[in-house]
């Protein structure tokens, strides 16, 4: 987050000089007490499920992240917002968003500590010159703090939803090189045009990059066969010949033969199996893997 | 081995089979020079078989695909085999989706492929 940008996300929250003066005059007597407020906050936390979720088999975790809620707390009360401060907070989110922290008990938490925080300026008495102001102060720079975790944790979040979306976008058209020039394509769940593009283009790349001269193209997983299914799959078939490399259609059901005769659709001379075994055995001959010499026409 | 070429399309002898080696798309011309060399090749040297290499053409529309096989259809009215090879996937790409007519089309990937075929060590999806 550059300079101007940081300015202006602290307009948004009403947070200006005279906040952070306030928080840094009370720092270093809450910074006394810290002990006390973050056991005072881990006796909440083990009234609920979330703590036996998260340390009820690693009382070392426990210890750690006490730890590390100290050195947050420490770098909160400096109130010195910069880069720094900012990327700590990130780094909350990231470590929430890691264990899968549910959004609840992390608000719960803020609210929970905001009190604490809120009790203890109170306690100060007579040495703070304005208890109520800073409590103000401190509560805004909390929501500050809460909103940067949360937006971190909504990022990551975020990301592993596309890269998830990708990998299913790969794994849909999985070719896979099974012997020397043969490719294996099953084909699973439905077949529109998008999608045989999608198989066209991830085909013809990759018998570009293997040199394969044949390709079994295993349409059992497909649910509906109907004419434009068939005539996308014909499309594959012509592609791939224009690369000199022929497609087999194995995995053909009974019920698919059927209507394909049914629909009255002309398959051309594309070589159809029944299953992935005879479909192997077409393609060895093709790329002459059962090593016996093929005769030429 | 012999070679005759134009500025975008060069025919190369391998024993007794025609190279025609593309370089460009097939506007302006080059076709006229693939067709000539191509026929003078079968006709006038007396090639038994043309690969047509296309691996160097960026772009082709199925107008132009069309009448490359026009011409490929022509050497094989004189009685050479004919193989195109090097088709480019975006290309392939592109004509499937303008439902162009491949049917009958002798393709391979590669020279090596195709030479393999003409010497009798293998065959293409269509033999």
């Amino acid at each position: 987050m550059p300079q101007n940008t940081i300015k202006e996300t602290l307009d948004k929250f009403d947070l200006r000089e005279a906040d952070f003066k306030r928080i840094r005059a009370v720092a270093p007597m809450l910074m006394e007490q810290l002990d006390g407020f973050i056991g005072d906050f881990y006796e909440w936390m083990a009234k609920h499920r979330e703590f036996k979720v998260f340390f009820g088999t690693n009382p070392a975790r426990l210890e750690r992240v006490k730890q590390l809620q100290r050195a947050n707390w420490d770098t909160f009360l400096q109130a010195d917002i910069n880069e720094a401060w900012i990327d700590a907070r990130r780094h909350v989110g990231a470590v929430h968003a890691n264990i899968d922290l549910p959004n609840e008990i992390y608000f719960a938490g803020m609210a929970v500590s905001n009190n604490l925080m809120a009790d203890r300026i109170r306690g100060l008495g007579k040495v703070v010159k304005d208890p109520e102001e800073t409590v103000k102060s401190i509560t805004k720079l909390m929501y500050l703090d809460a909103c940067i975790v949360i937006d971190e944790i909504a990022r990551i979040n975020r990301e592993k939803i596309s890269a998830s979306a990708k990998a299913l976008m790969e794994m849909s058209t999985p070719v896979t090189p099974i012997w020397e020039g043969i490719l294996l394509l099953p084909l699973l769940g439905i077949l529109d045009s998008q999608r045989t593009q999608d198989v066209m283009n991830k085909t013809l790349g990759k018998i570009a990059e293997t040199r394969a001269k044949a390709l079994v193209l295993d349409i059992s997983g497909v649910s509906a066969m109907d004419t434009a299914v068939a005539n996308q799959l014909l499309k594959i078939t012509k592609a791939t010949q224009l690369m000199g490399c022929e497609t087999i259609l194995s995995g053909l059901s009974p019920a698919i033969a059927r209507t394909l005769v049914e629909l009255g659709v002309n398959i051309g001379e594309v070589r159809t199996t029944a299953t992935l075994r005879d479909s192997f055995e077409l393609a060895l001959r093709a790329v002459g893997g059962d090593r016996r010499p093929t005769q030429s026409t | 081995m012999s070679s005759s070429s134009t500025t975008s399309v060069t025919g190369t002898r391998v024993e007794d089979c025609l190279v025609v080696t593309v370089s460009r798309d097939l506007g302006g011309g080059t076709l006229d020079a693939v067709r000539q060399v191509m026929l003078e090749g079968v006709q006038r040297d007396g090639a038994a078989s043309v690969i047509v290499d296309t691996s160097g053409v960026p772009f082709m529309d199925s107008h132009e695909f069309v009448a490359l096989r026009r011409v490929m259809h022509m050497a094989e009215l004189l009685g050479a085999r004919c193989v195109l090879v090097g088709l480019q996937p975006g290309i392939i790409v592109h004509l499937m989706a303008s439902d162009t007519p491949v049917d009958g089309l002798r393709a391979m990937l590669g020279l090596d492929e195709a030479l393999q075929v003409l010497k009798g060590h293998g065959r293409t999806p269509r033999d």
